[in-house]
Order: structure tokens, then sequence, then C-alpha cells
């Protein structure tokens, strides 16, 4: 018996043996066909590296990829797509080891001025003609922001509006004995109705939810809905543009913050906001579990997609109840594709990135309710979505172009580039108080403050060691009036 | 004669020389591949964060500043990394009595000889130990959700009077995750203990059997004492693997709610790749990683001198 078993296992042994030795000799072969085939189509076929970490956009993207290679069957493709935390380190070693993709967008959090310091991208105006220029809407091609000594760096990925606008159930609405056509406009009426709509829900929906777990979607909202009751905050400088100091326990601050803290004491928060992400909680809106989320305008596409039986509108968020002293802070266009400095096809490159900004693949993101585009009238033309409209139509009224800091001295990117970001942060006080761990923040707020401006006071300083001719008036804006867009006027005005 | 034998002794002693030189070489040949690894990829990494924590730098620029020791200076001022090296202690106390009684107890009952289903049980048991740890961590999300099927149990069975949030209330969160760790480790340190029952000669029990030992007796006076050598080994491991929990806590928790469970590893990844506004800070992560190493090594060090003395004291 033992003996039949040992002949097995010789037997098995050899096999295996003999299928390793298969396995070498087929895969050589196949290298080898690879490489006739390689050897024929070198002089033609390049290849065309792209990483980041756009994956909304990921169906379209292969689409407009796979079209992009039908159409220049010389270029090959080859796109990565990473989460933003994964491109940070990947990137970084790409770059080290002259390894760089052809064309990929600058970090989170890192300035144009730190990249081009670094070698990471060339300019684009040698491969880029102004016919490709024209057609941005004005404020793109910006000095400071996607260009740098006259040179063009960068192109921004969309039209950045304000993310914090409100969506709203309108069955759950109706259920509530709400009227849809008319939603809450302060901050009382607000939290009366996410209240209304839980208990109209007996359990199966709640007021409002978020994703907790997502720090960034507590932040934006106290940044944006405080700027409404005239806080001055704003996503392009840690100080108050009211006040011109890190203030993060003023009056409108405090406001947002009691308005959630209600709100969650009172039971409108749907119980999962904090277990969840920004995703998650998006998810359980489309499936009407909540009246109320406070998001962006991507989630209109996934919810046409994924939840069409979902009805819903958008509103803008609620103001104070004493009233609006303020608008929402509208973003200036921010860096994102750019070339590679190493990258041996920029001629293959910029053509990508011609097509990729072309009106046909543009139209098609914006028709599908994923962004809205900065090709001039393309998002008019393009929007069919009701709600994606009503969202452009809502942010432009309700916002206004928030001063930039870099757009007014582009050296300040090097003072971005020395600032440590303190934590916890003022998602991270809001997220303790929805949790119960902080019963009163003004304490972690005043700290916060105090730590936002002797950040800013050690990155100016560092800045200023590395030559930058750099102030903290640079981040200080006399002629903004919050009423108003700041503009190209305003920003000669103070130089 | 004499000369002959000398001789003879002089040959011997070379070749056992030789022999023993060879040895040692074909030894240092075959450890080669892993001390070239180790050196690749855990010795360089060691050395460069040491390099990195005397760094200011977010680790996307290439411009550096040398701080000295100014990093390390920062992370222990920062009450929050305190914070996160207590909490890495409590999850480590948490866990570890699980990992060596529980899994002991339960590695004793299915090494019993004839009891029935017992693979079934140690397949049940190992199952989580061989799934994604992240996959875990998001599924968790939702049976310990304020209305995940925990809860929902809880209530029906009348044990709680409403549900409670698990990972979203501070005060539970860091419970919830212990609990969650201990059942998806709990086989593997199973496994271990079991191979350490399995190297107990069966002659000792049958020997106890016959003085008329009872079970509790051949337990206590067999079984604890020949696997306290494998059983410190499993502390150590668990000791090392508790303190450097991240993938549970990161999806789970992600350190919240406010802090409550961040541990070192979330702190450090915190700082080494996400920023607000500003760049990252690879170079105070990598002095908070460091910081934290260190100070285990001193408290080892405290506790085996503590440990000496207490022993010499008892054998004078």
């Amino acid at each position: 018996m033992k003996k039949k078993f040992k002949g097995i296992g010789i037997f098995l042994m050899a096999l295996l043996i003999l299928q390793v030795f298969a396995a070498c000799s087929n895969s050589t072969s196949s290298e080898d066909d690879e490489k006739t085939s390689d050897s024929k189509d070198t002089e033609e076929r390049i290849t065309l590296r792209v990483m980041d970490w756009a994956d909304s956009e990921k169906v379209y993207r292969e689409q407009f990829i796979e079209d992009f290679e039908k159409r220049h069957p010389n270029i090959k493709i080859e796109y990565t797509l990473l989460t933003s935390d994964q491109f940070q380190s990947t990137i970084t070693t790409a770059i080290k080891s002259g390894d760089a993709p052809d064309l990929f967008p600058i970090p989170p959090g890192m300035k144009l001025g730190t990249a081009v310091a670094g070698d990471w991208y060339q300019p684009l105006d040698e491969y880029l003609d102004d016919e490709f220029k024209n057609r941005f809407m004005d404020g793109v091609f910006v000095e400071g922001l996607t260009m740098q000594d006259g040179k063009t760096y960068t192109i921004p990925a969309k039209l950045d509006l304000p993310n914090t606008l409100v969506f709203y159930n309108k069955q759950l609405f109706r259920d509530a004995g709400l009227d849809p056509e008319n939603p809450p406009k302060t901050h009382t009426e607000f939290a009366e109705a996410a209240k209304k709509i839980t208990e109209a829900s007996d359990g199966n929906a709640y007021g409002i939810i978020e994703g907790s777990k997502t720090i960034v979607r507590w932040k934006n909202p106290i940044v944006d809905w405080s700027a409404l009751g005239g806080s001055g905050l704003n996503p392009h400088s840690p100080l108050s543009l009211v006040s011109n100091e890190a203030d993060y326990t003023s009056e409108p601050v405090l406001e947002v913050m009691n308005l959630f803290q209600g709100m969650m004491e009172d039971g409108s928060y749907h119980p999962k906001t904090l277990n969840i992400s920004a995703p998650e909680a998006r998810a359980l809106f489309g499936q009407g579990q909540a009246g109320f989320i406070i998001q962006g305008e991507w989630c209109i596409g996934v919810w046409q997609n994924e939840n069409p039986e979902l009805d819903f509108g958008v509103m803008a968020p609620p103001v104070p109840d004493s009233g609006q002293e303020g608008f929402l802070p509208r973003p200036n266009f921010q860096p994102w594709l750019g070339m590679a400095k190493t990258s041996e096809h920029p001629e293959a490159a910029a053509l990508y990135l011609k097509e990729y900004y072309s009106k046909d693949y543009q139209s098609v993101l914006v028709k599908a309710g994923d962004r809205f585009t900065m090709l001039k009238d393309v998002n008019e033309t393009a929007a069919e979505i009701p709600q994606f409209k009503q969202y452009y139509d809502i942010a432009m009224e309700n916002s206004r172009l928030a001063p930039s800091v870099e757009i007014r001295n582009p050296e300040a990117s090097v003072v971005f580039g020395n600032y440590k970001d303190p934590q916890p942060g003022l998602g991270d006080i809001l997220q303790g108080v929805m949790a119960g761990a902080l019963e009163d923040p003004t304490d972690q707020l005043e700290m916060l403050s105090e730590n936002v401006n002797t950040s800013l006071e050690q990155a100016l300083e560092a800045a200023k060691a590395e030559g930058a001719e750099v102030s903290i008036d640079d981040f200080k804006f006399s002629n903004w009036k919050p009423n108003q867009d700041y503009t190209a006027e305003d920003y000669e005005a103070v130089r | 004669m004499k000369e002959i034998i000398q001789t003879k002794s002089k040959v011997k002693i070379s070749s056992k020389k030789k022999t023993k030189w060879k040895t040692e070489l074909w030894c240092w040949v075959f450890l080669l591949p892993t001390l070239v690894l180790f050196a690749m990829f855990q010795g360089w990494p060691i050395v460069a964060s040491w390099y990195y924590a005397t760094l200011d730098w977010s680790g996307l620029t290439p411009d550096s500043t040398f701080v000295g020791m100014d990093n390390f200076i920062n992370v222990a001022k920062d009450p929050y990394f305190w914070n996160a090296f207590k909490n890495s202690f409590i999850f480590m106390l948490g866990t570890i009595p699980f990992h060596l009684f529980l899994a002991l107890v339960l590695a004793v009952i299915l090494h019993k000889p004839g009891l029935k289903a017992a693979n079934l049980f140690r397949t049940f048991i190992f199952l989580p130990v061989v799934t994604t740890t992240s996959i875990v961590g998001i599924i968790m999300v939702f049976i310990w959700g304020s209305d995940g099927s925990i809860n929902d149990t809880l209530v029906k069975i009348g044990f709680l009077d409403q549900s409670i949030n698990w990972l979203g209330d501070a005060k539970w969160s860091m419970f919830t995750v212990i609990l969650v760790s201990v059942w998806k480790n709990l086989g593997v340190n199973l496994i271990y203990w079991l191979a350490g029952l399995q190297s107990i000669p069966q002659e000792l029990y049958e020997a106890a059997d016959v003085d008329g030992a009872t079970g509790f007796r051949k337990f206590f006076h067999i079984t604890v004492p020949l696997l306290i050598p494998i059983g410190t080994i499993i502390l150590l491991l668990n000791v090392v693997n508790s303190l450097k929990a991240f993938d549970l806590i990161k999806t789970m928790t992600n350190g919240g709610p406010f802090f409550a469970t961040d541990v070192v590893s979330t702190y450090i990844y915190r700082y080494a790749f996400t920023s607000e506004m500003g760049l990252p800070q690879l170079g105070y992560a990598s002095a908070a990683g460091l910081f934290f190493a260190v100070t285990i090594v001193i408290i080892a060090v405290i506790q085996a001198v503590v440990t000496n003395r207490i022993k010499g004291g008892r054998n004078i």
C-alpha cells in the first residue's frame, strides 16, 4: 500500500516538474511571440501612461480610451486608477525612479509652485495652441494656479462649485406633509423638516444622513454654511476673510455646529451616519433612507444610474435664522493634470489632452451628471438631468468667487508647501461633537485657531528663509466684499 | 608512538575545525537569501526611517530640511500622540488575554481525543483568519451598526432596551474593535496552542493516569508547564501584532470617533499620507513610528530588569 502511494507520489512529482518546464517553455515562446510582434510595431506603436484618482469617471474614461486607441492605433494608453492616498505614495516613488507616467495630476494639498520646483512637469505651451486654450472659460489659465512664470503647466479637472448644497428626497417630504417645491430656508426650518421626516418615517428613514468617516464631509459644510452667516471662512486660506485671522470660534461657525449637534440629539441623523463613509451615505440616500444629504454635484450621475426611481430635489443650504450675511465661497480652478518632465511622448500626451478636453468627451461627462466642465458653453448645452442643471443654477446664484492667495502672489505656494495642517482639524472637532465625545467644542476650536495662526506664522518664516517674497498681508484681502466675486481687477488693486 | 598519537589527534582536530568551518559556511550560505531580503525590505527601511525622522519633509517634494530632533520633540509634545499611544496599549491589553487564555481553553477542548466534529469546529474558528482583514472591517461596520444584526438580536432577546452605536459612540468603539479583533485572530492562536499540545508526549498523561491524577491536575501539572515555552512565543507574537494593528481599525472606525480608537499606526498614517491644507508630514510620521518603537523597547527592558530582580530576590 505504502509502495503504491510512493509510486503515485513520484508520478505526481514528475508531472509537476514537467508542468513547470512546460510552463517555462510556453512563457518563453509567448514572450518570443510578443517580442516579434513588438519589434514589428516598435517604430509605430507607443505606450502613453496616464495615472490619476478620478474614480467617478471610470466608466466614461474607459470608453474614451478605447475610442482614442481606435482613432490612434499607434498609441496604446496604459491607464492606472488609484485612490488619492495610493496616488501620493506611488507618484513620489515613480518620479524619484525616473519612471513617472506621461500624464498625472498634482496630488491633493500640493501647489503648482512646489511641483514645478521639484521638476515634476514640463510646460504645455509648446504642444497646446491658442485654439485649445480658447476652449476654456476665463480664469482657467492663471498665474499661480495653473501657470508659473508665464508658462502653462497643468489643466484643471473641472469647474469647481461649492459641494455643500442640499439634496432632498421629495417622496419623504410628501410623506411628512412637507412641500417638496418649497424646501426649508433657515436653520430652524431645516432642523424641523428633518425631524418631521424622521417622525413620519417610523424608523424606515431619517431626516438626514452623512458619511462621518469622511472627515472632509464635516469640514466642508462648516466652512461653507458658516460663510453664509458671515464667518469669512473659505477653501483657499486658513484665515477668515472677515477677521483676517484663523477664527473658528466665531458666531456663524458655532451656529452651524449647534444646528448639526441639535439635529443629532433629536434623532434626525440616520443612525449609520457615525459608522459610514461619504459614498456609503450617498448610497443609503439613494435607497430612500434619508430626507437630506449635504453633497456635491457628482452624486447626481450616480443616483441617476443606480437609483433611477429616486425622486429628489436640490436646494441651497439653509441660512441662519438671523439672516444671510454672506455667500458660499466658490473655489477658483485648481491645478490638476500635467505632463511629466521626463515624458518621452509629449506629442502623444498633448493629443490625449486635446481629445480629453474636447467638447465631445466633456459633454459626455456633463450629460452623465459627473461634473461641470470648464469648456465654454458645454454645461449649458450638454446638461440634460434636471437636478444637474438646477445644481448649477443654485450654486452660481448662492456663491461668490473667493480670493486666492496664490493668484495674488504665486510665491505663496512656498508658504503652503511649508504649512503643517494642525490636528484635530475643523472636521475632526465636528465629528467629535456629533459622536458625543465633545460636549462643548469651544476649547478645541480656540486651540485650533491658535494652532492655525502659529502654523501659518511658521510657514511664512520658512518660506521667507527659502527666499520667497511673502508676507501675512498676502492672506488679507481688504477689498473683498462678501456679496461680490473677487475679480482680476480686485487682485490688481491689492498687489 | 606518542608522536603518532599526537599527530593523529592534531589531524583529527584540524579536520574537526574544517568540518565546523564548512558547516558554518553552509549555514551562512543558506541564511544569505533571508539576510539579503531582510536588509532590502526590513533593514534598509528602518535605517531610512531614522534618517527621514530627522527631516522636515512631506515625502512628496525633493526638498527637505534637516531638523535634528525637532520631530521627536514635537511628537512628545502632542497630546494626540499620547492618546494614540495609550489606545495602542489598551488594544493590546484588551486582545491578548483572549488570544492567550480563550484560545488555550478552546485548543484543549478541541484536542480531546474522540471529540466529534473537532475538525469542523477548528475550521470554523480558523475561517476568519484567512479572510482579508479590511473586508472583515467593512462587513463588521454593518453587523455592529446601530441598526445592525448585533443590536437587533440584543434588543429582541431583551438584553438591551435600545440599540447601542457600537462604533459611533466613543464609549463603546474601542471595546467593539477589540472584540472583532479577538474573533478575527483567535483561530491562529488556537493553531499555535494545538501545535504545542500535540508536542506533549502522551506517556506523561498515561503515567499521570496510573498515578490517579484528575484532569484538572494533569492540566496544571503537565500541560501548562510544558506549554510555557510556546506560550511565551504566542505572547510575543500577539504583543507585536496588536501594537501594530492598522487595517481593522482603519476600516472599522478610521481611528474615530474623535480619536477614541486612534492607535499609533493610524496616527502615523494620518500624518504621512493626508493633509487638508498643505502637504503631508512624512518626517514627523517617521519620528512618531520610531518614538513608539523606542518607547516599547524601553518598557520591555525595564520589565525584563524588574522581572530579573524579582526572580533574584526570590532566589535569595
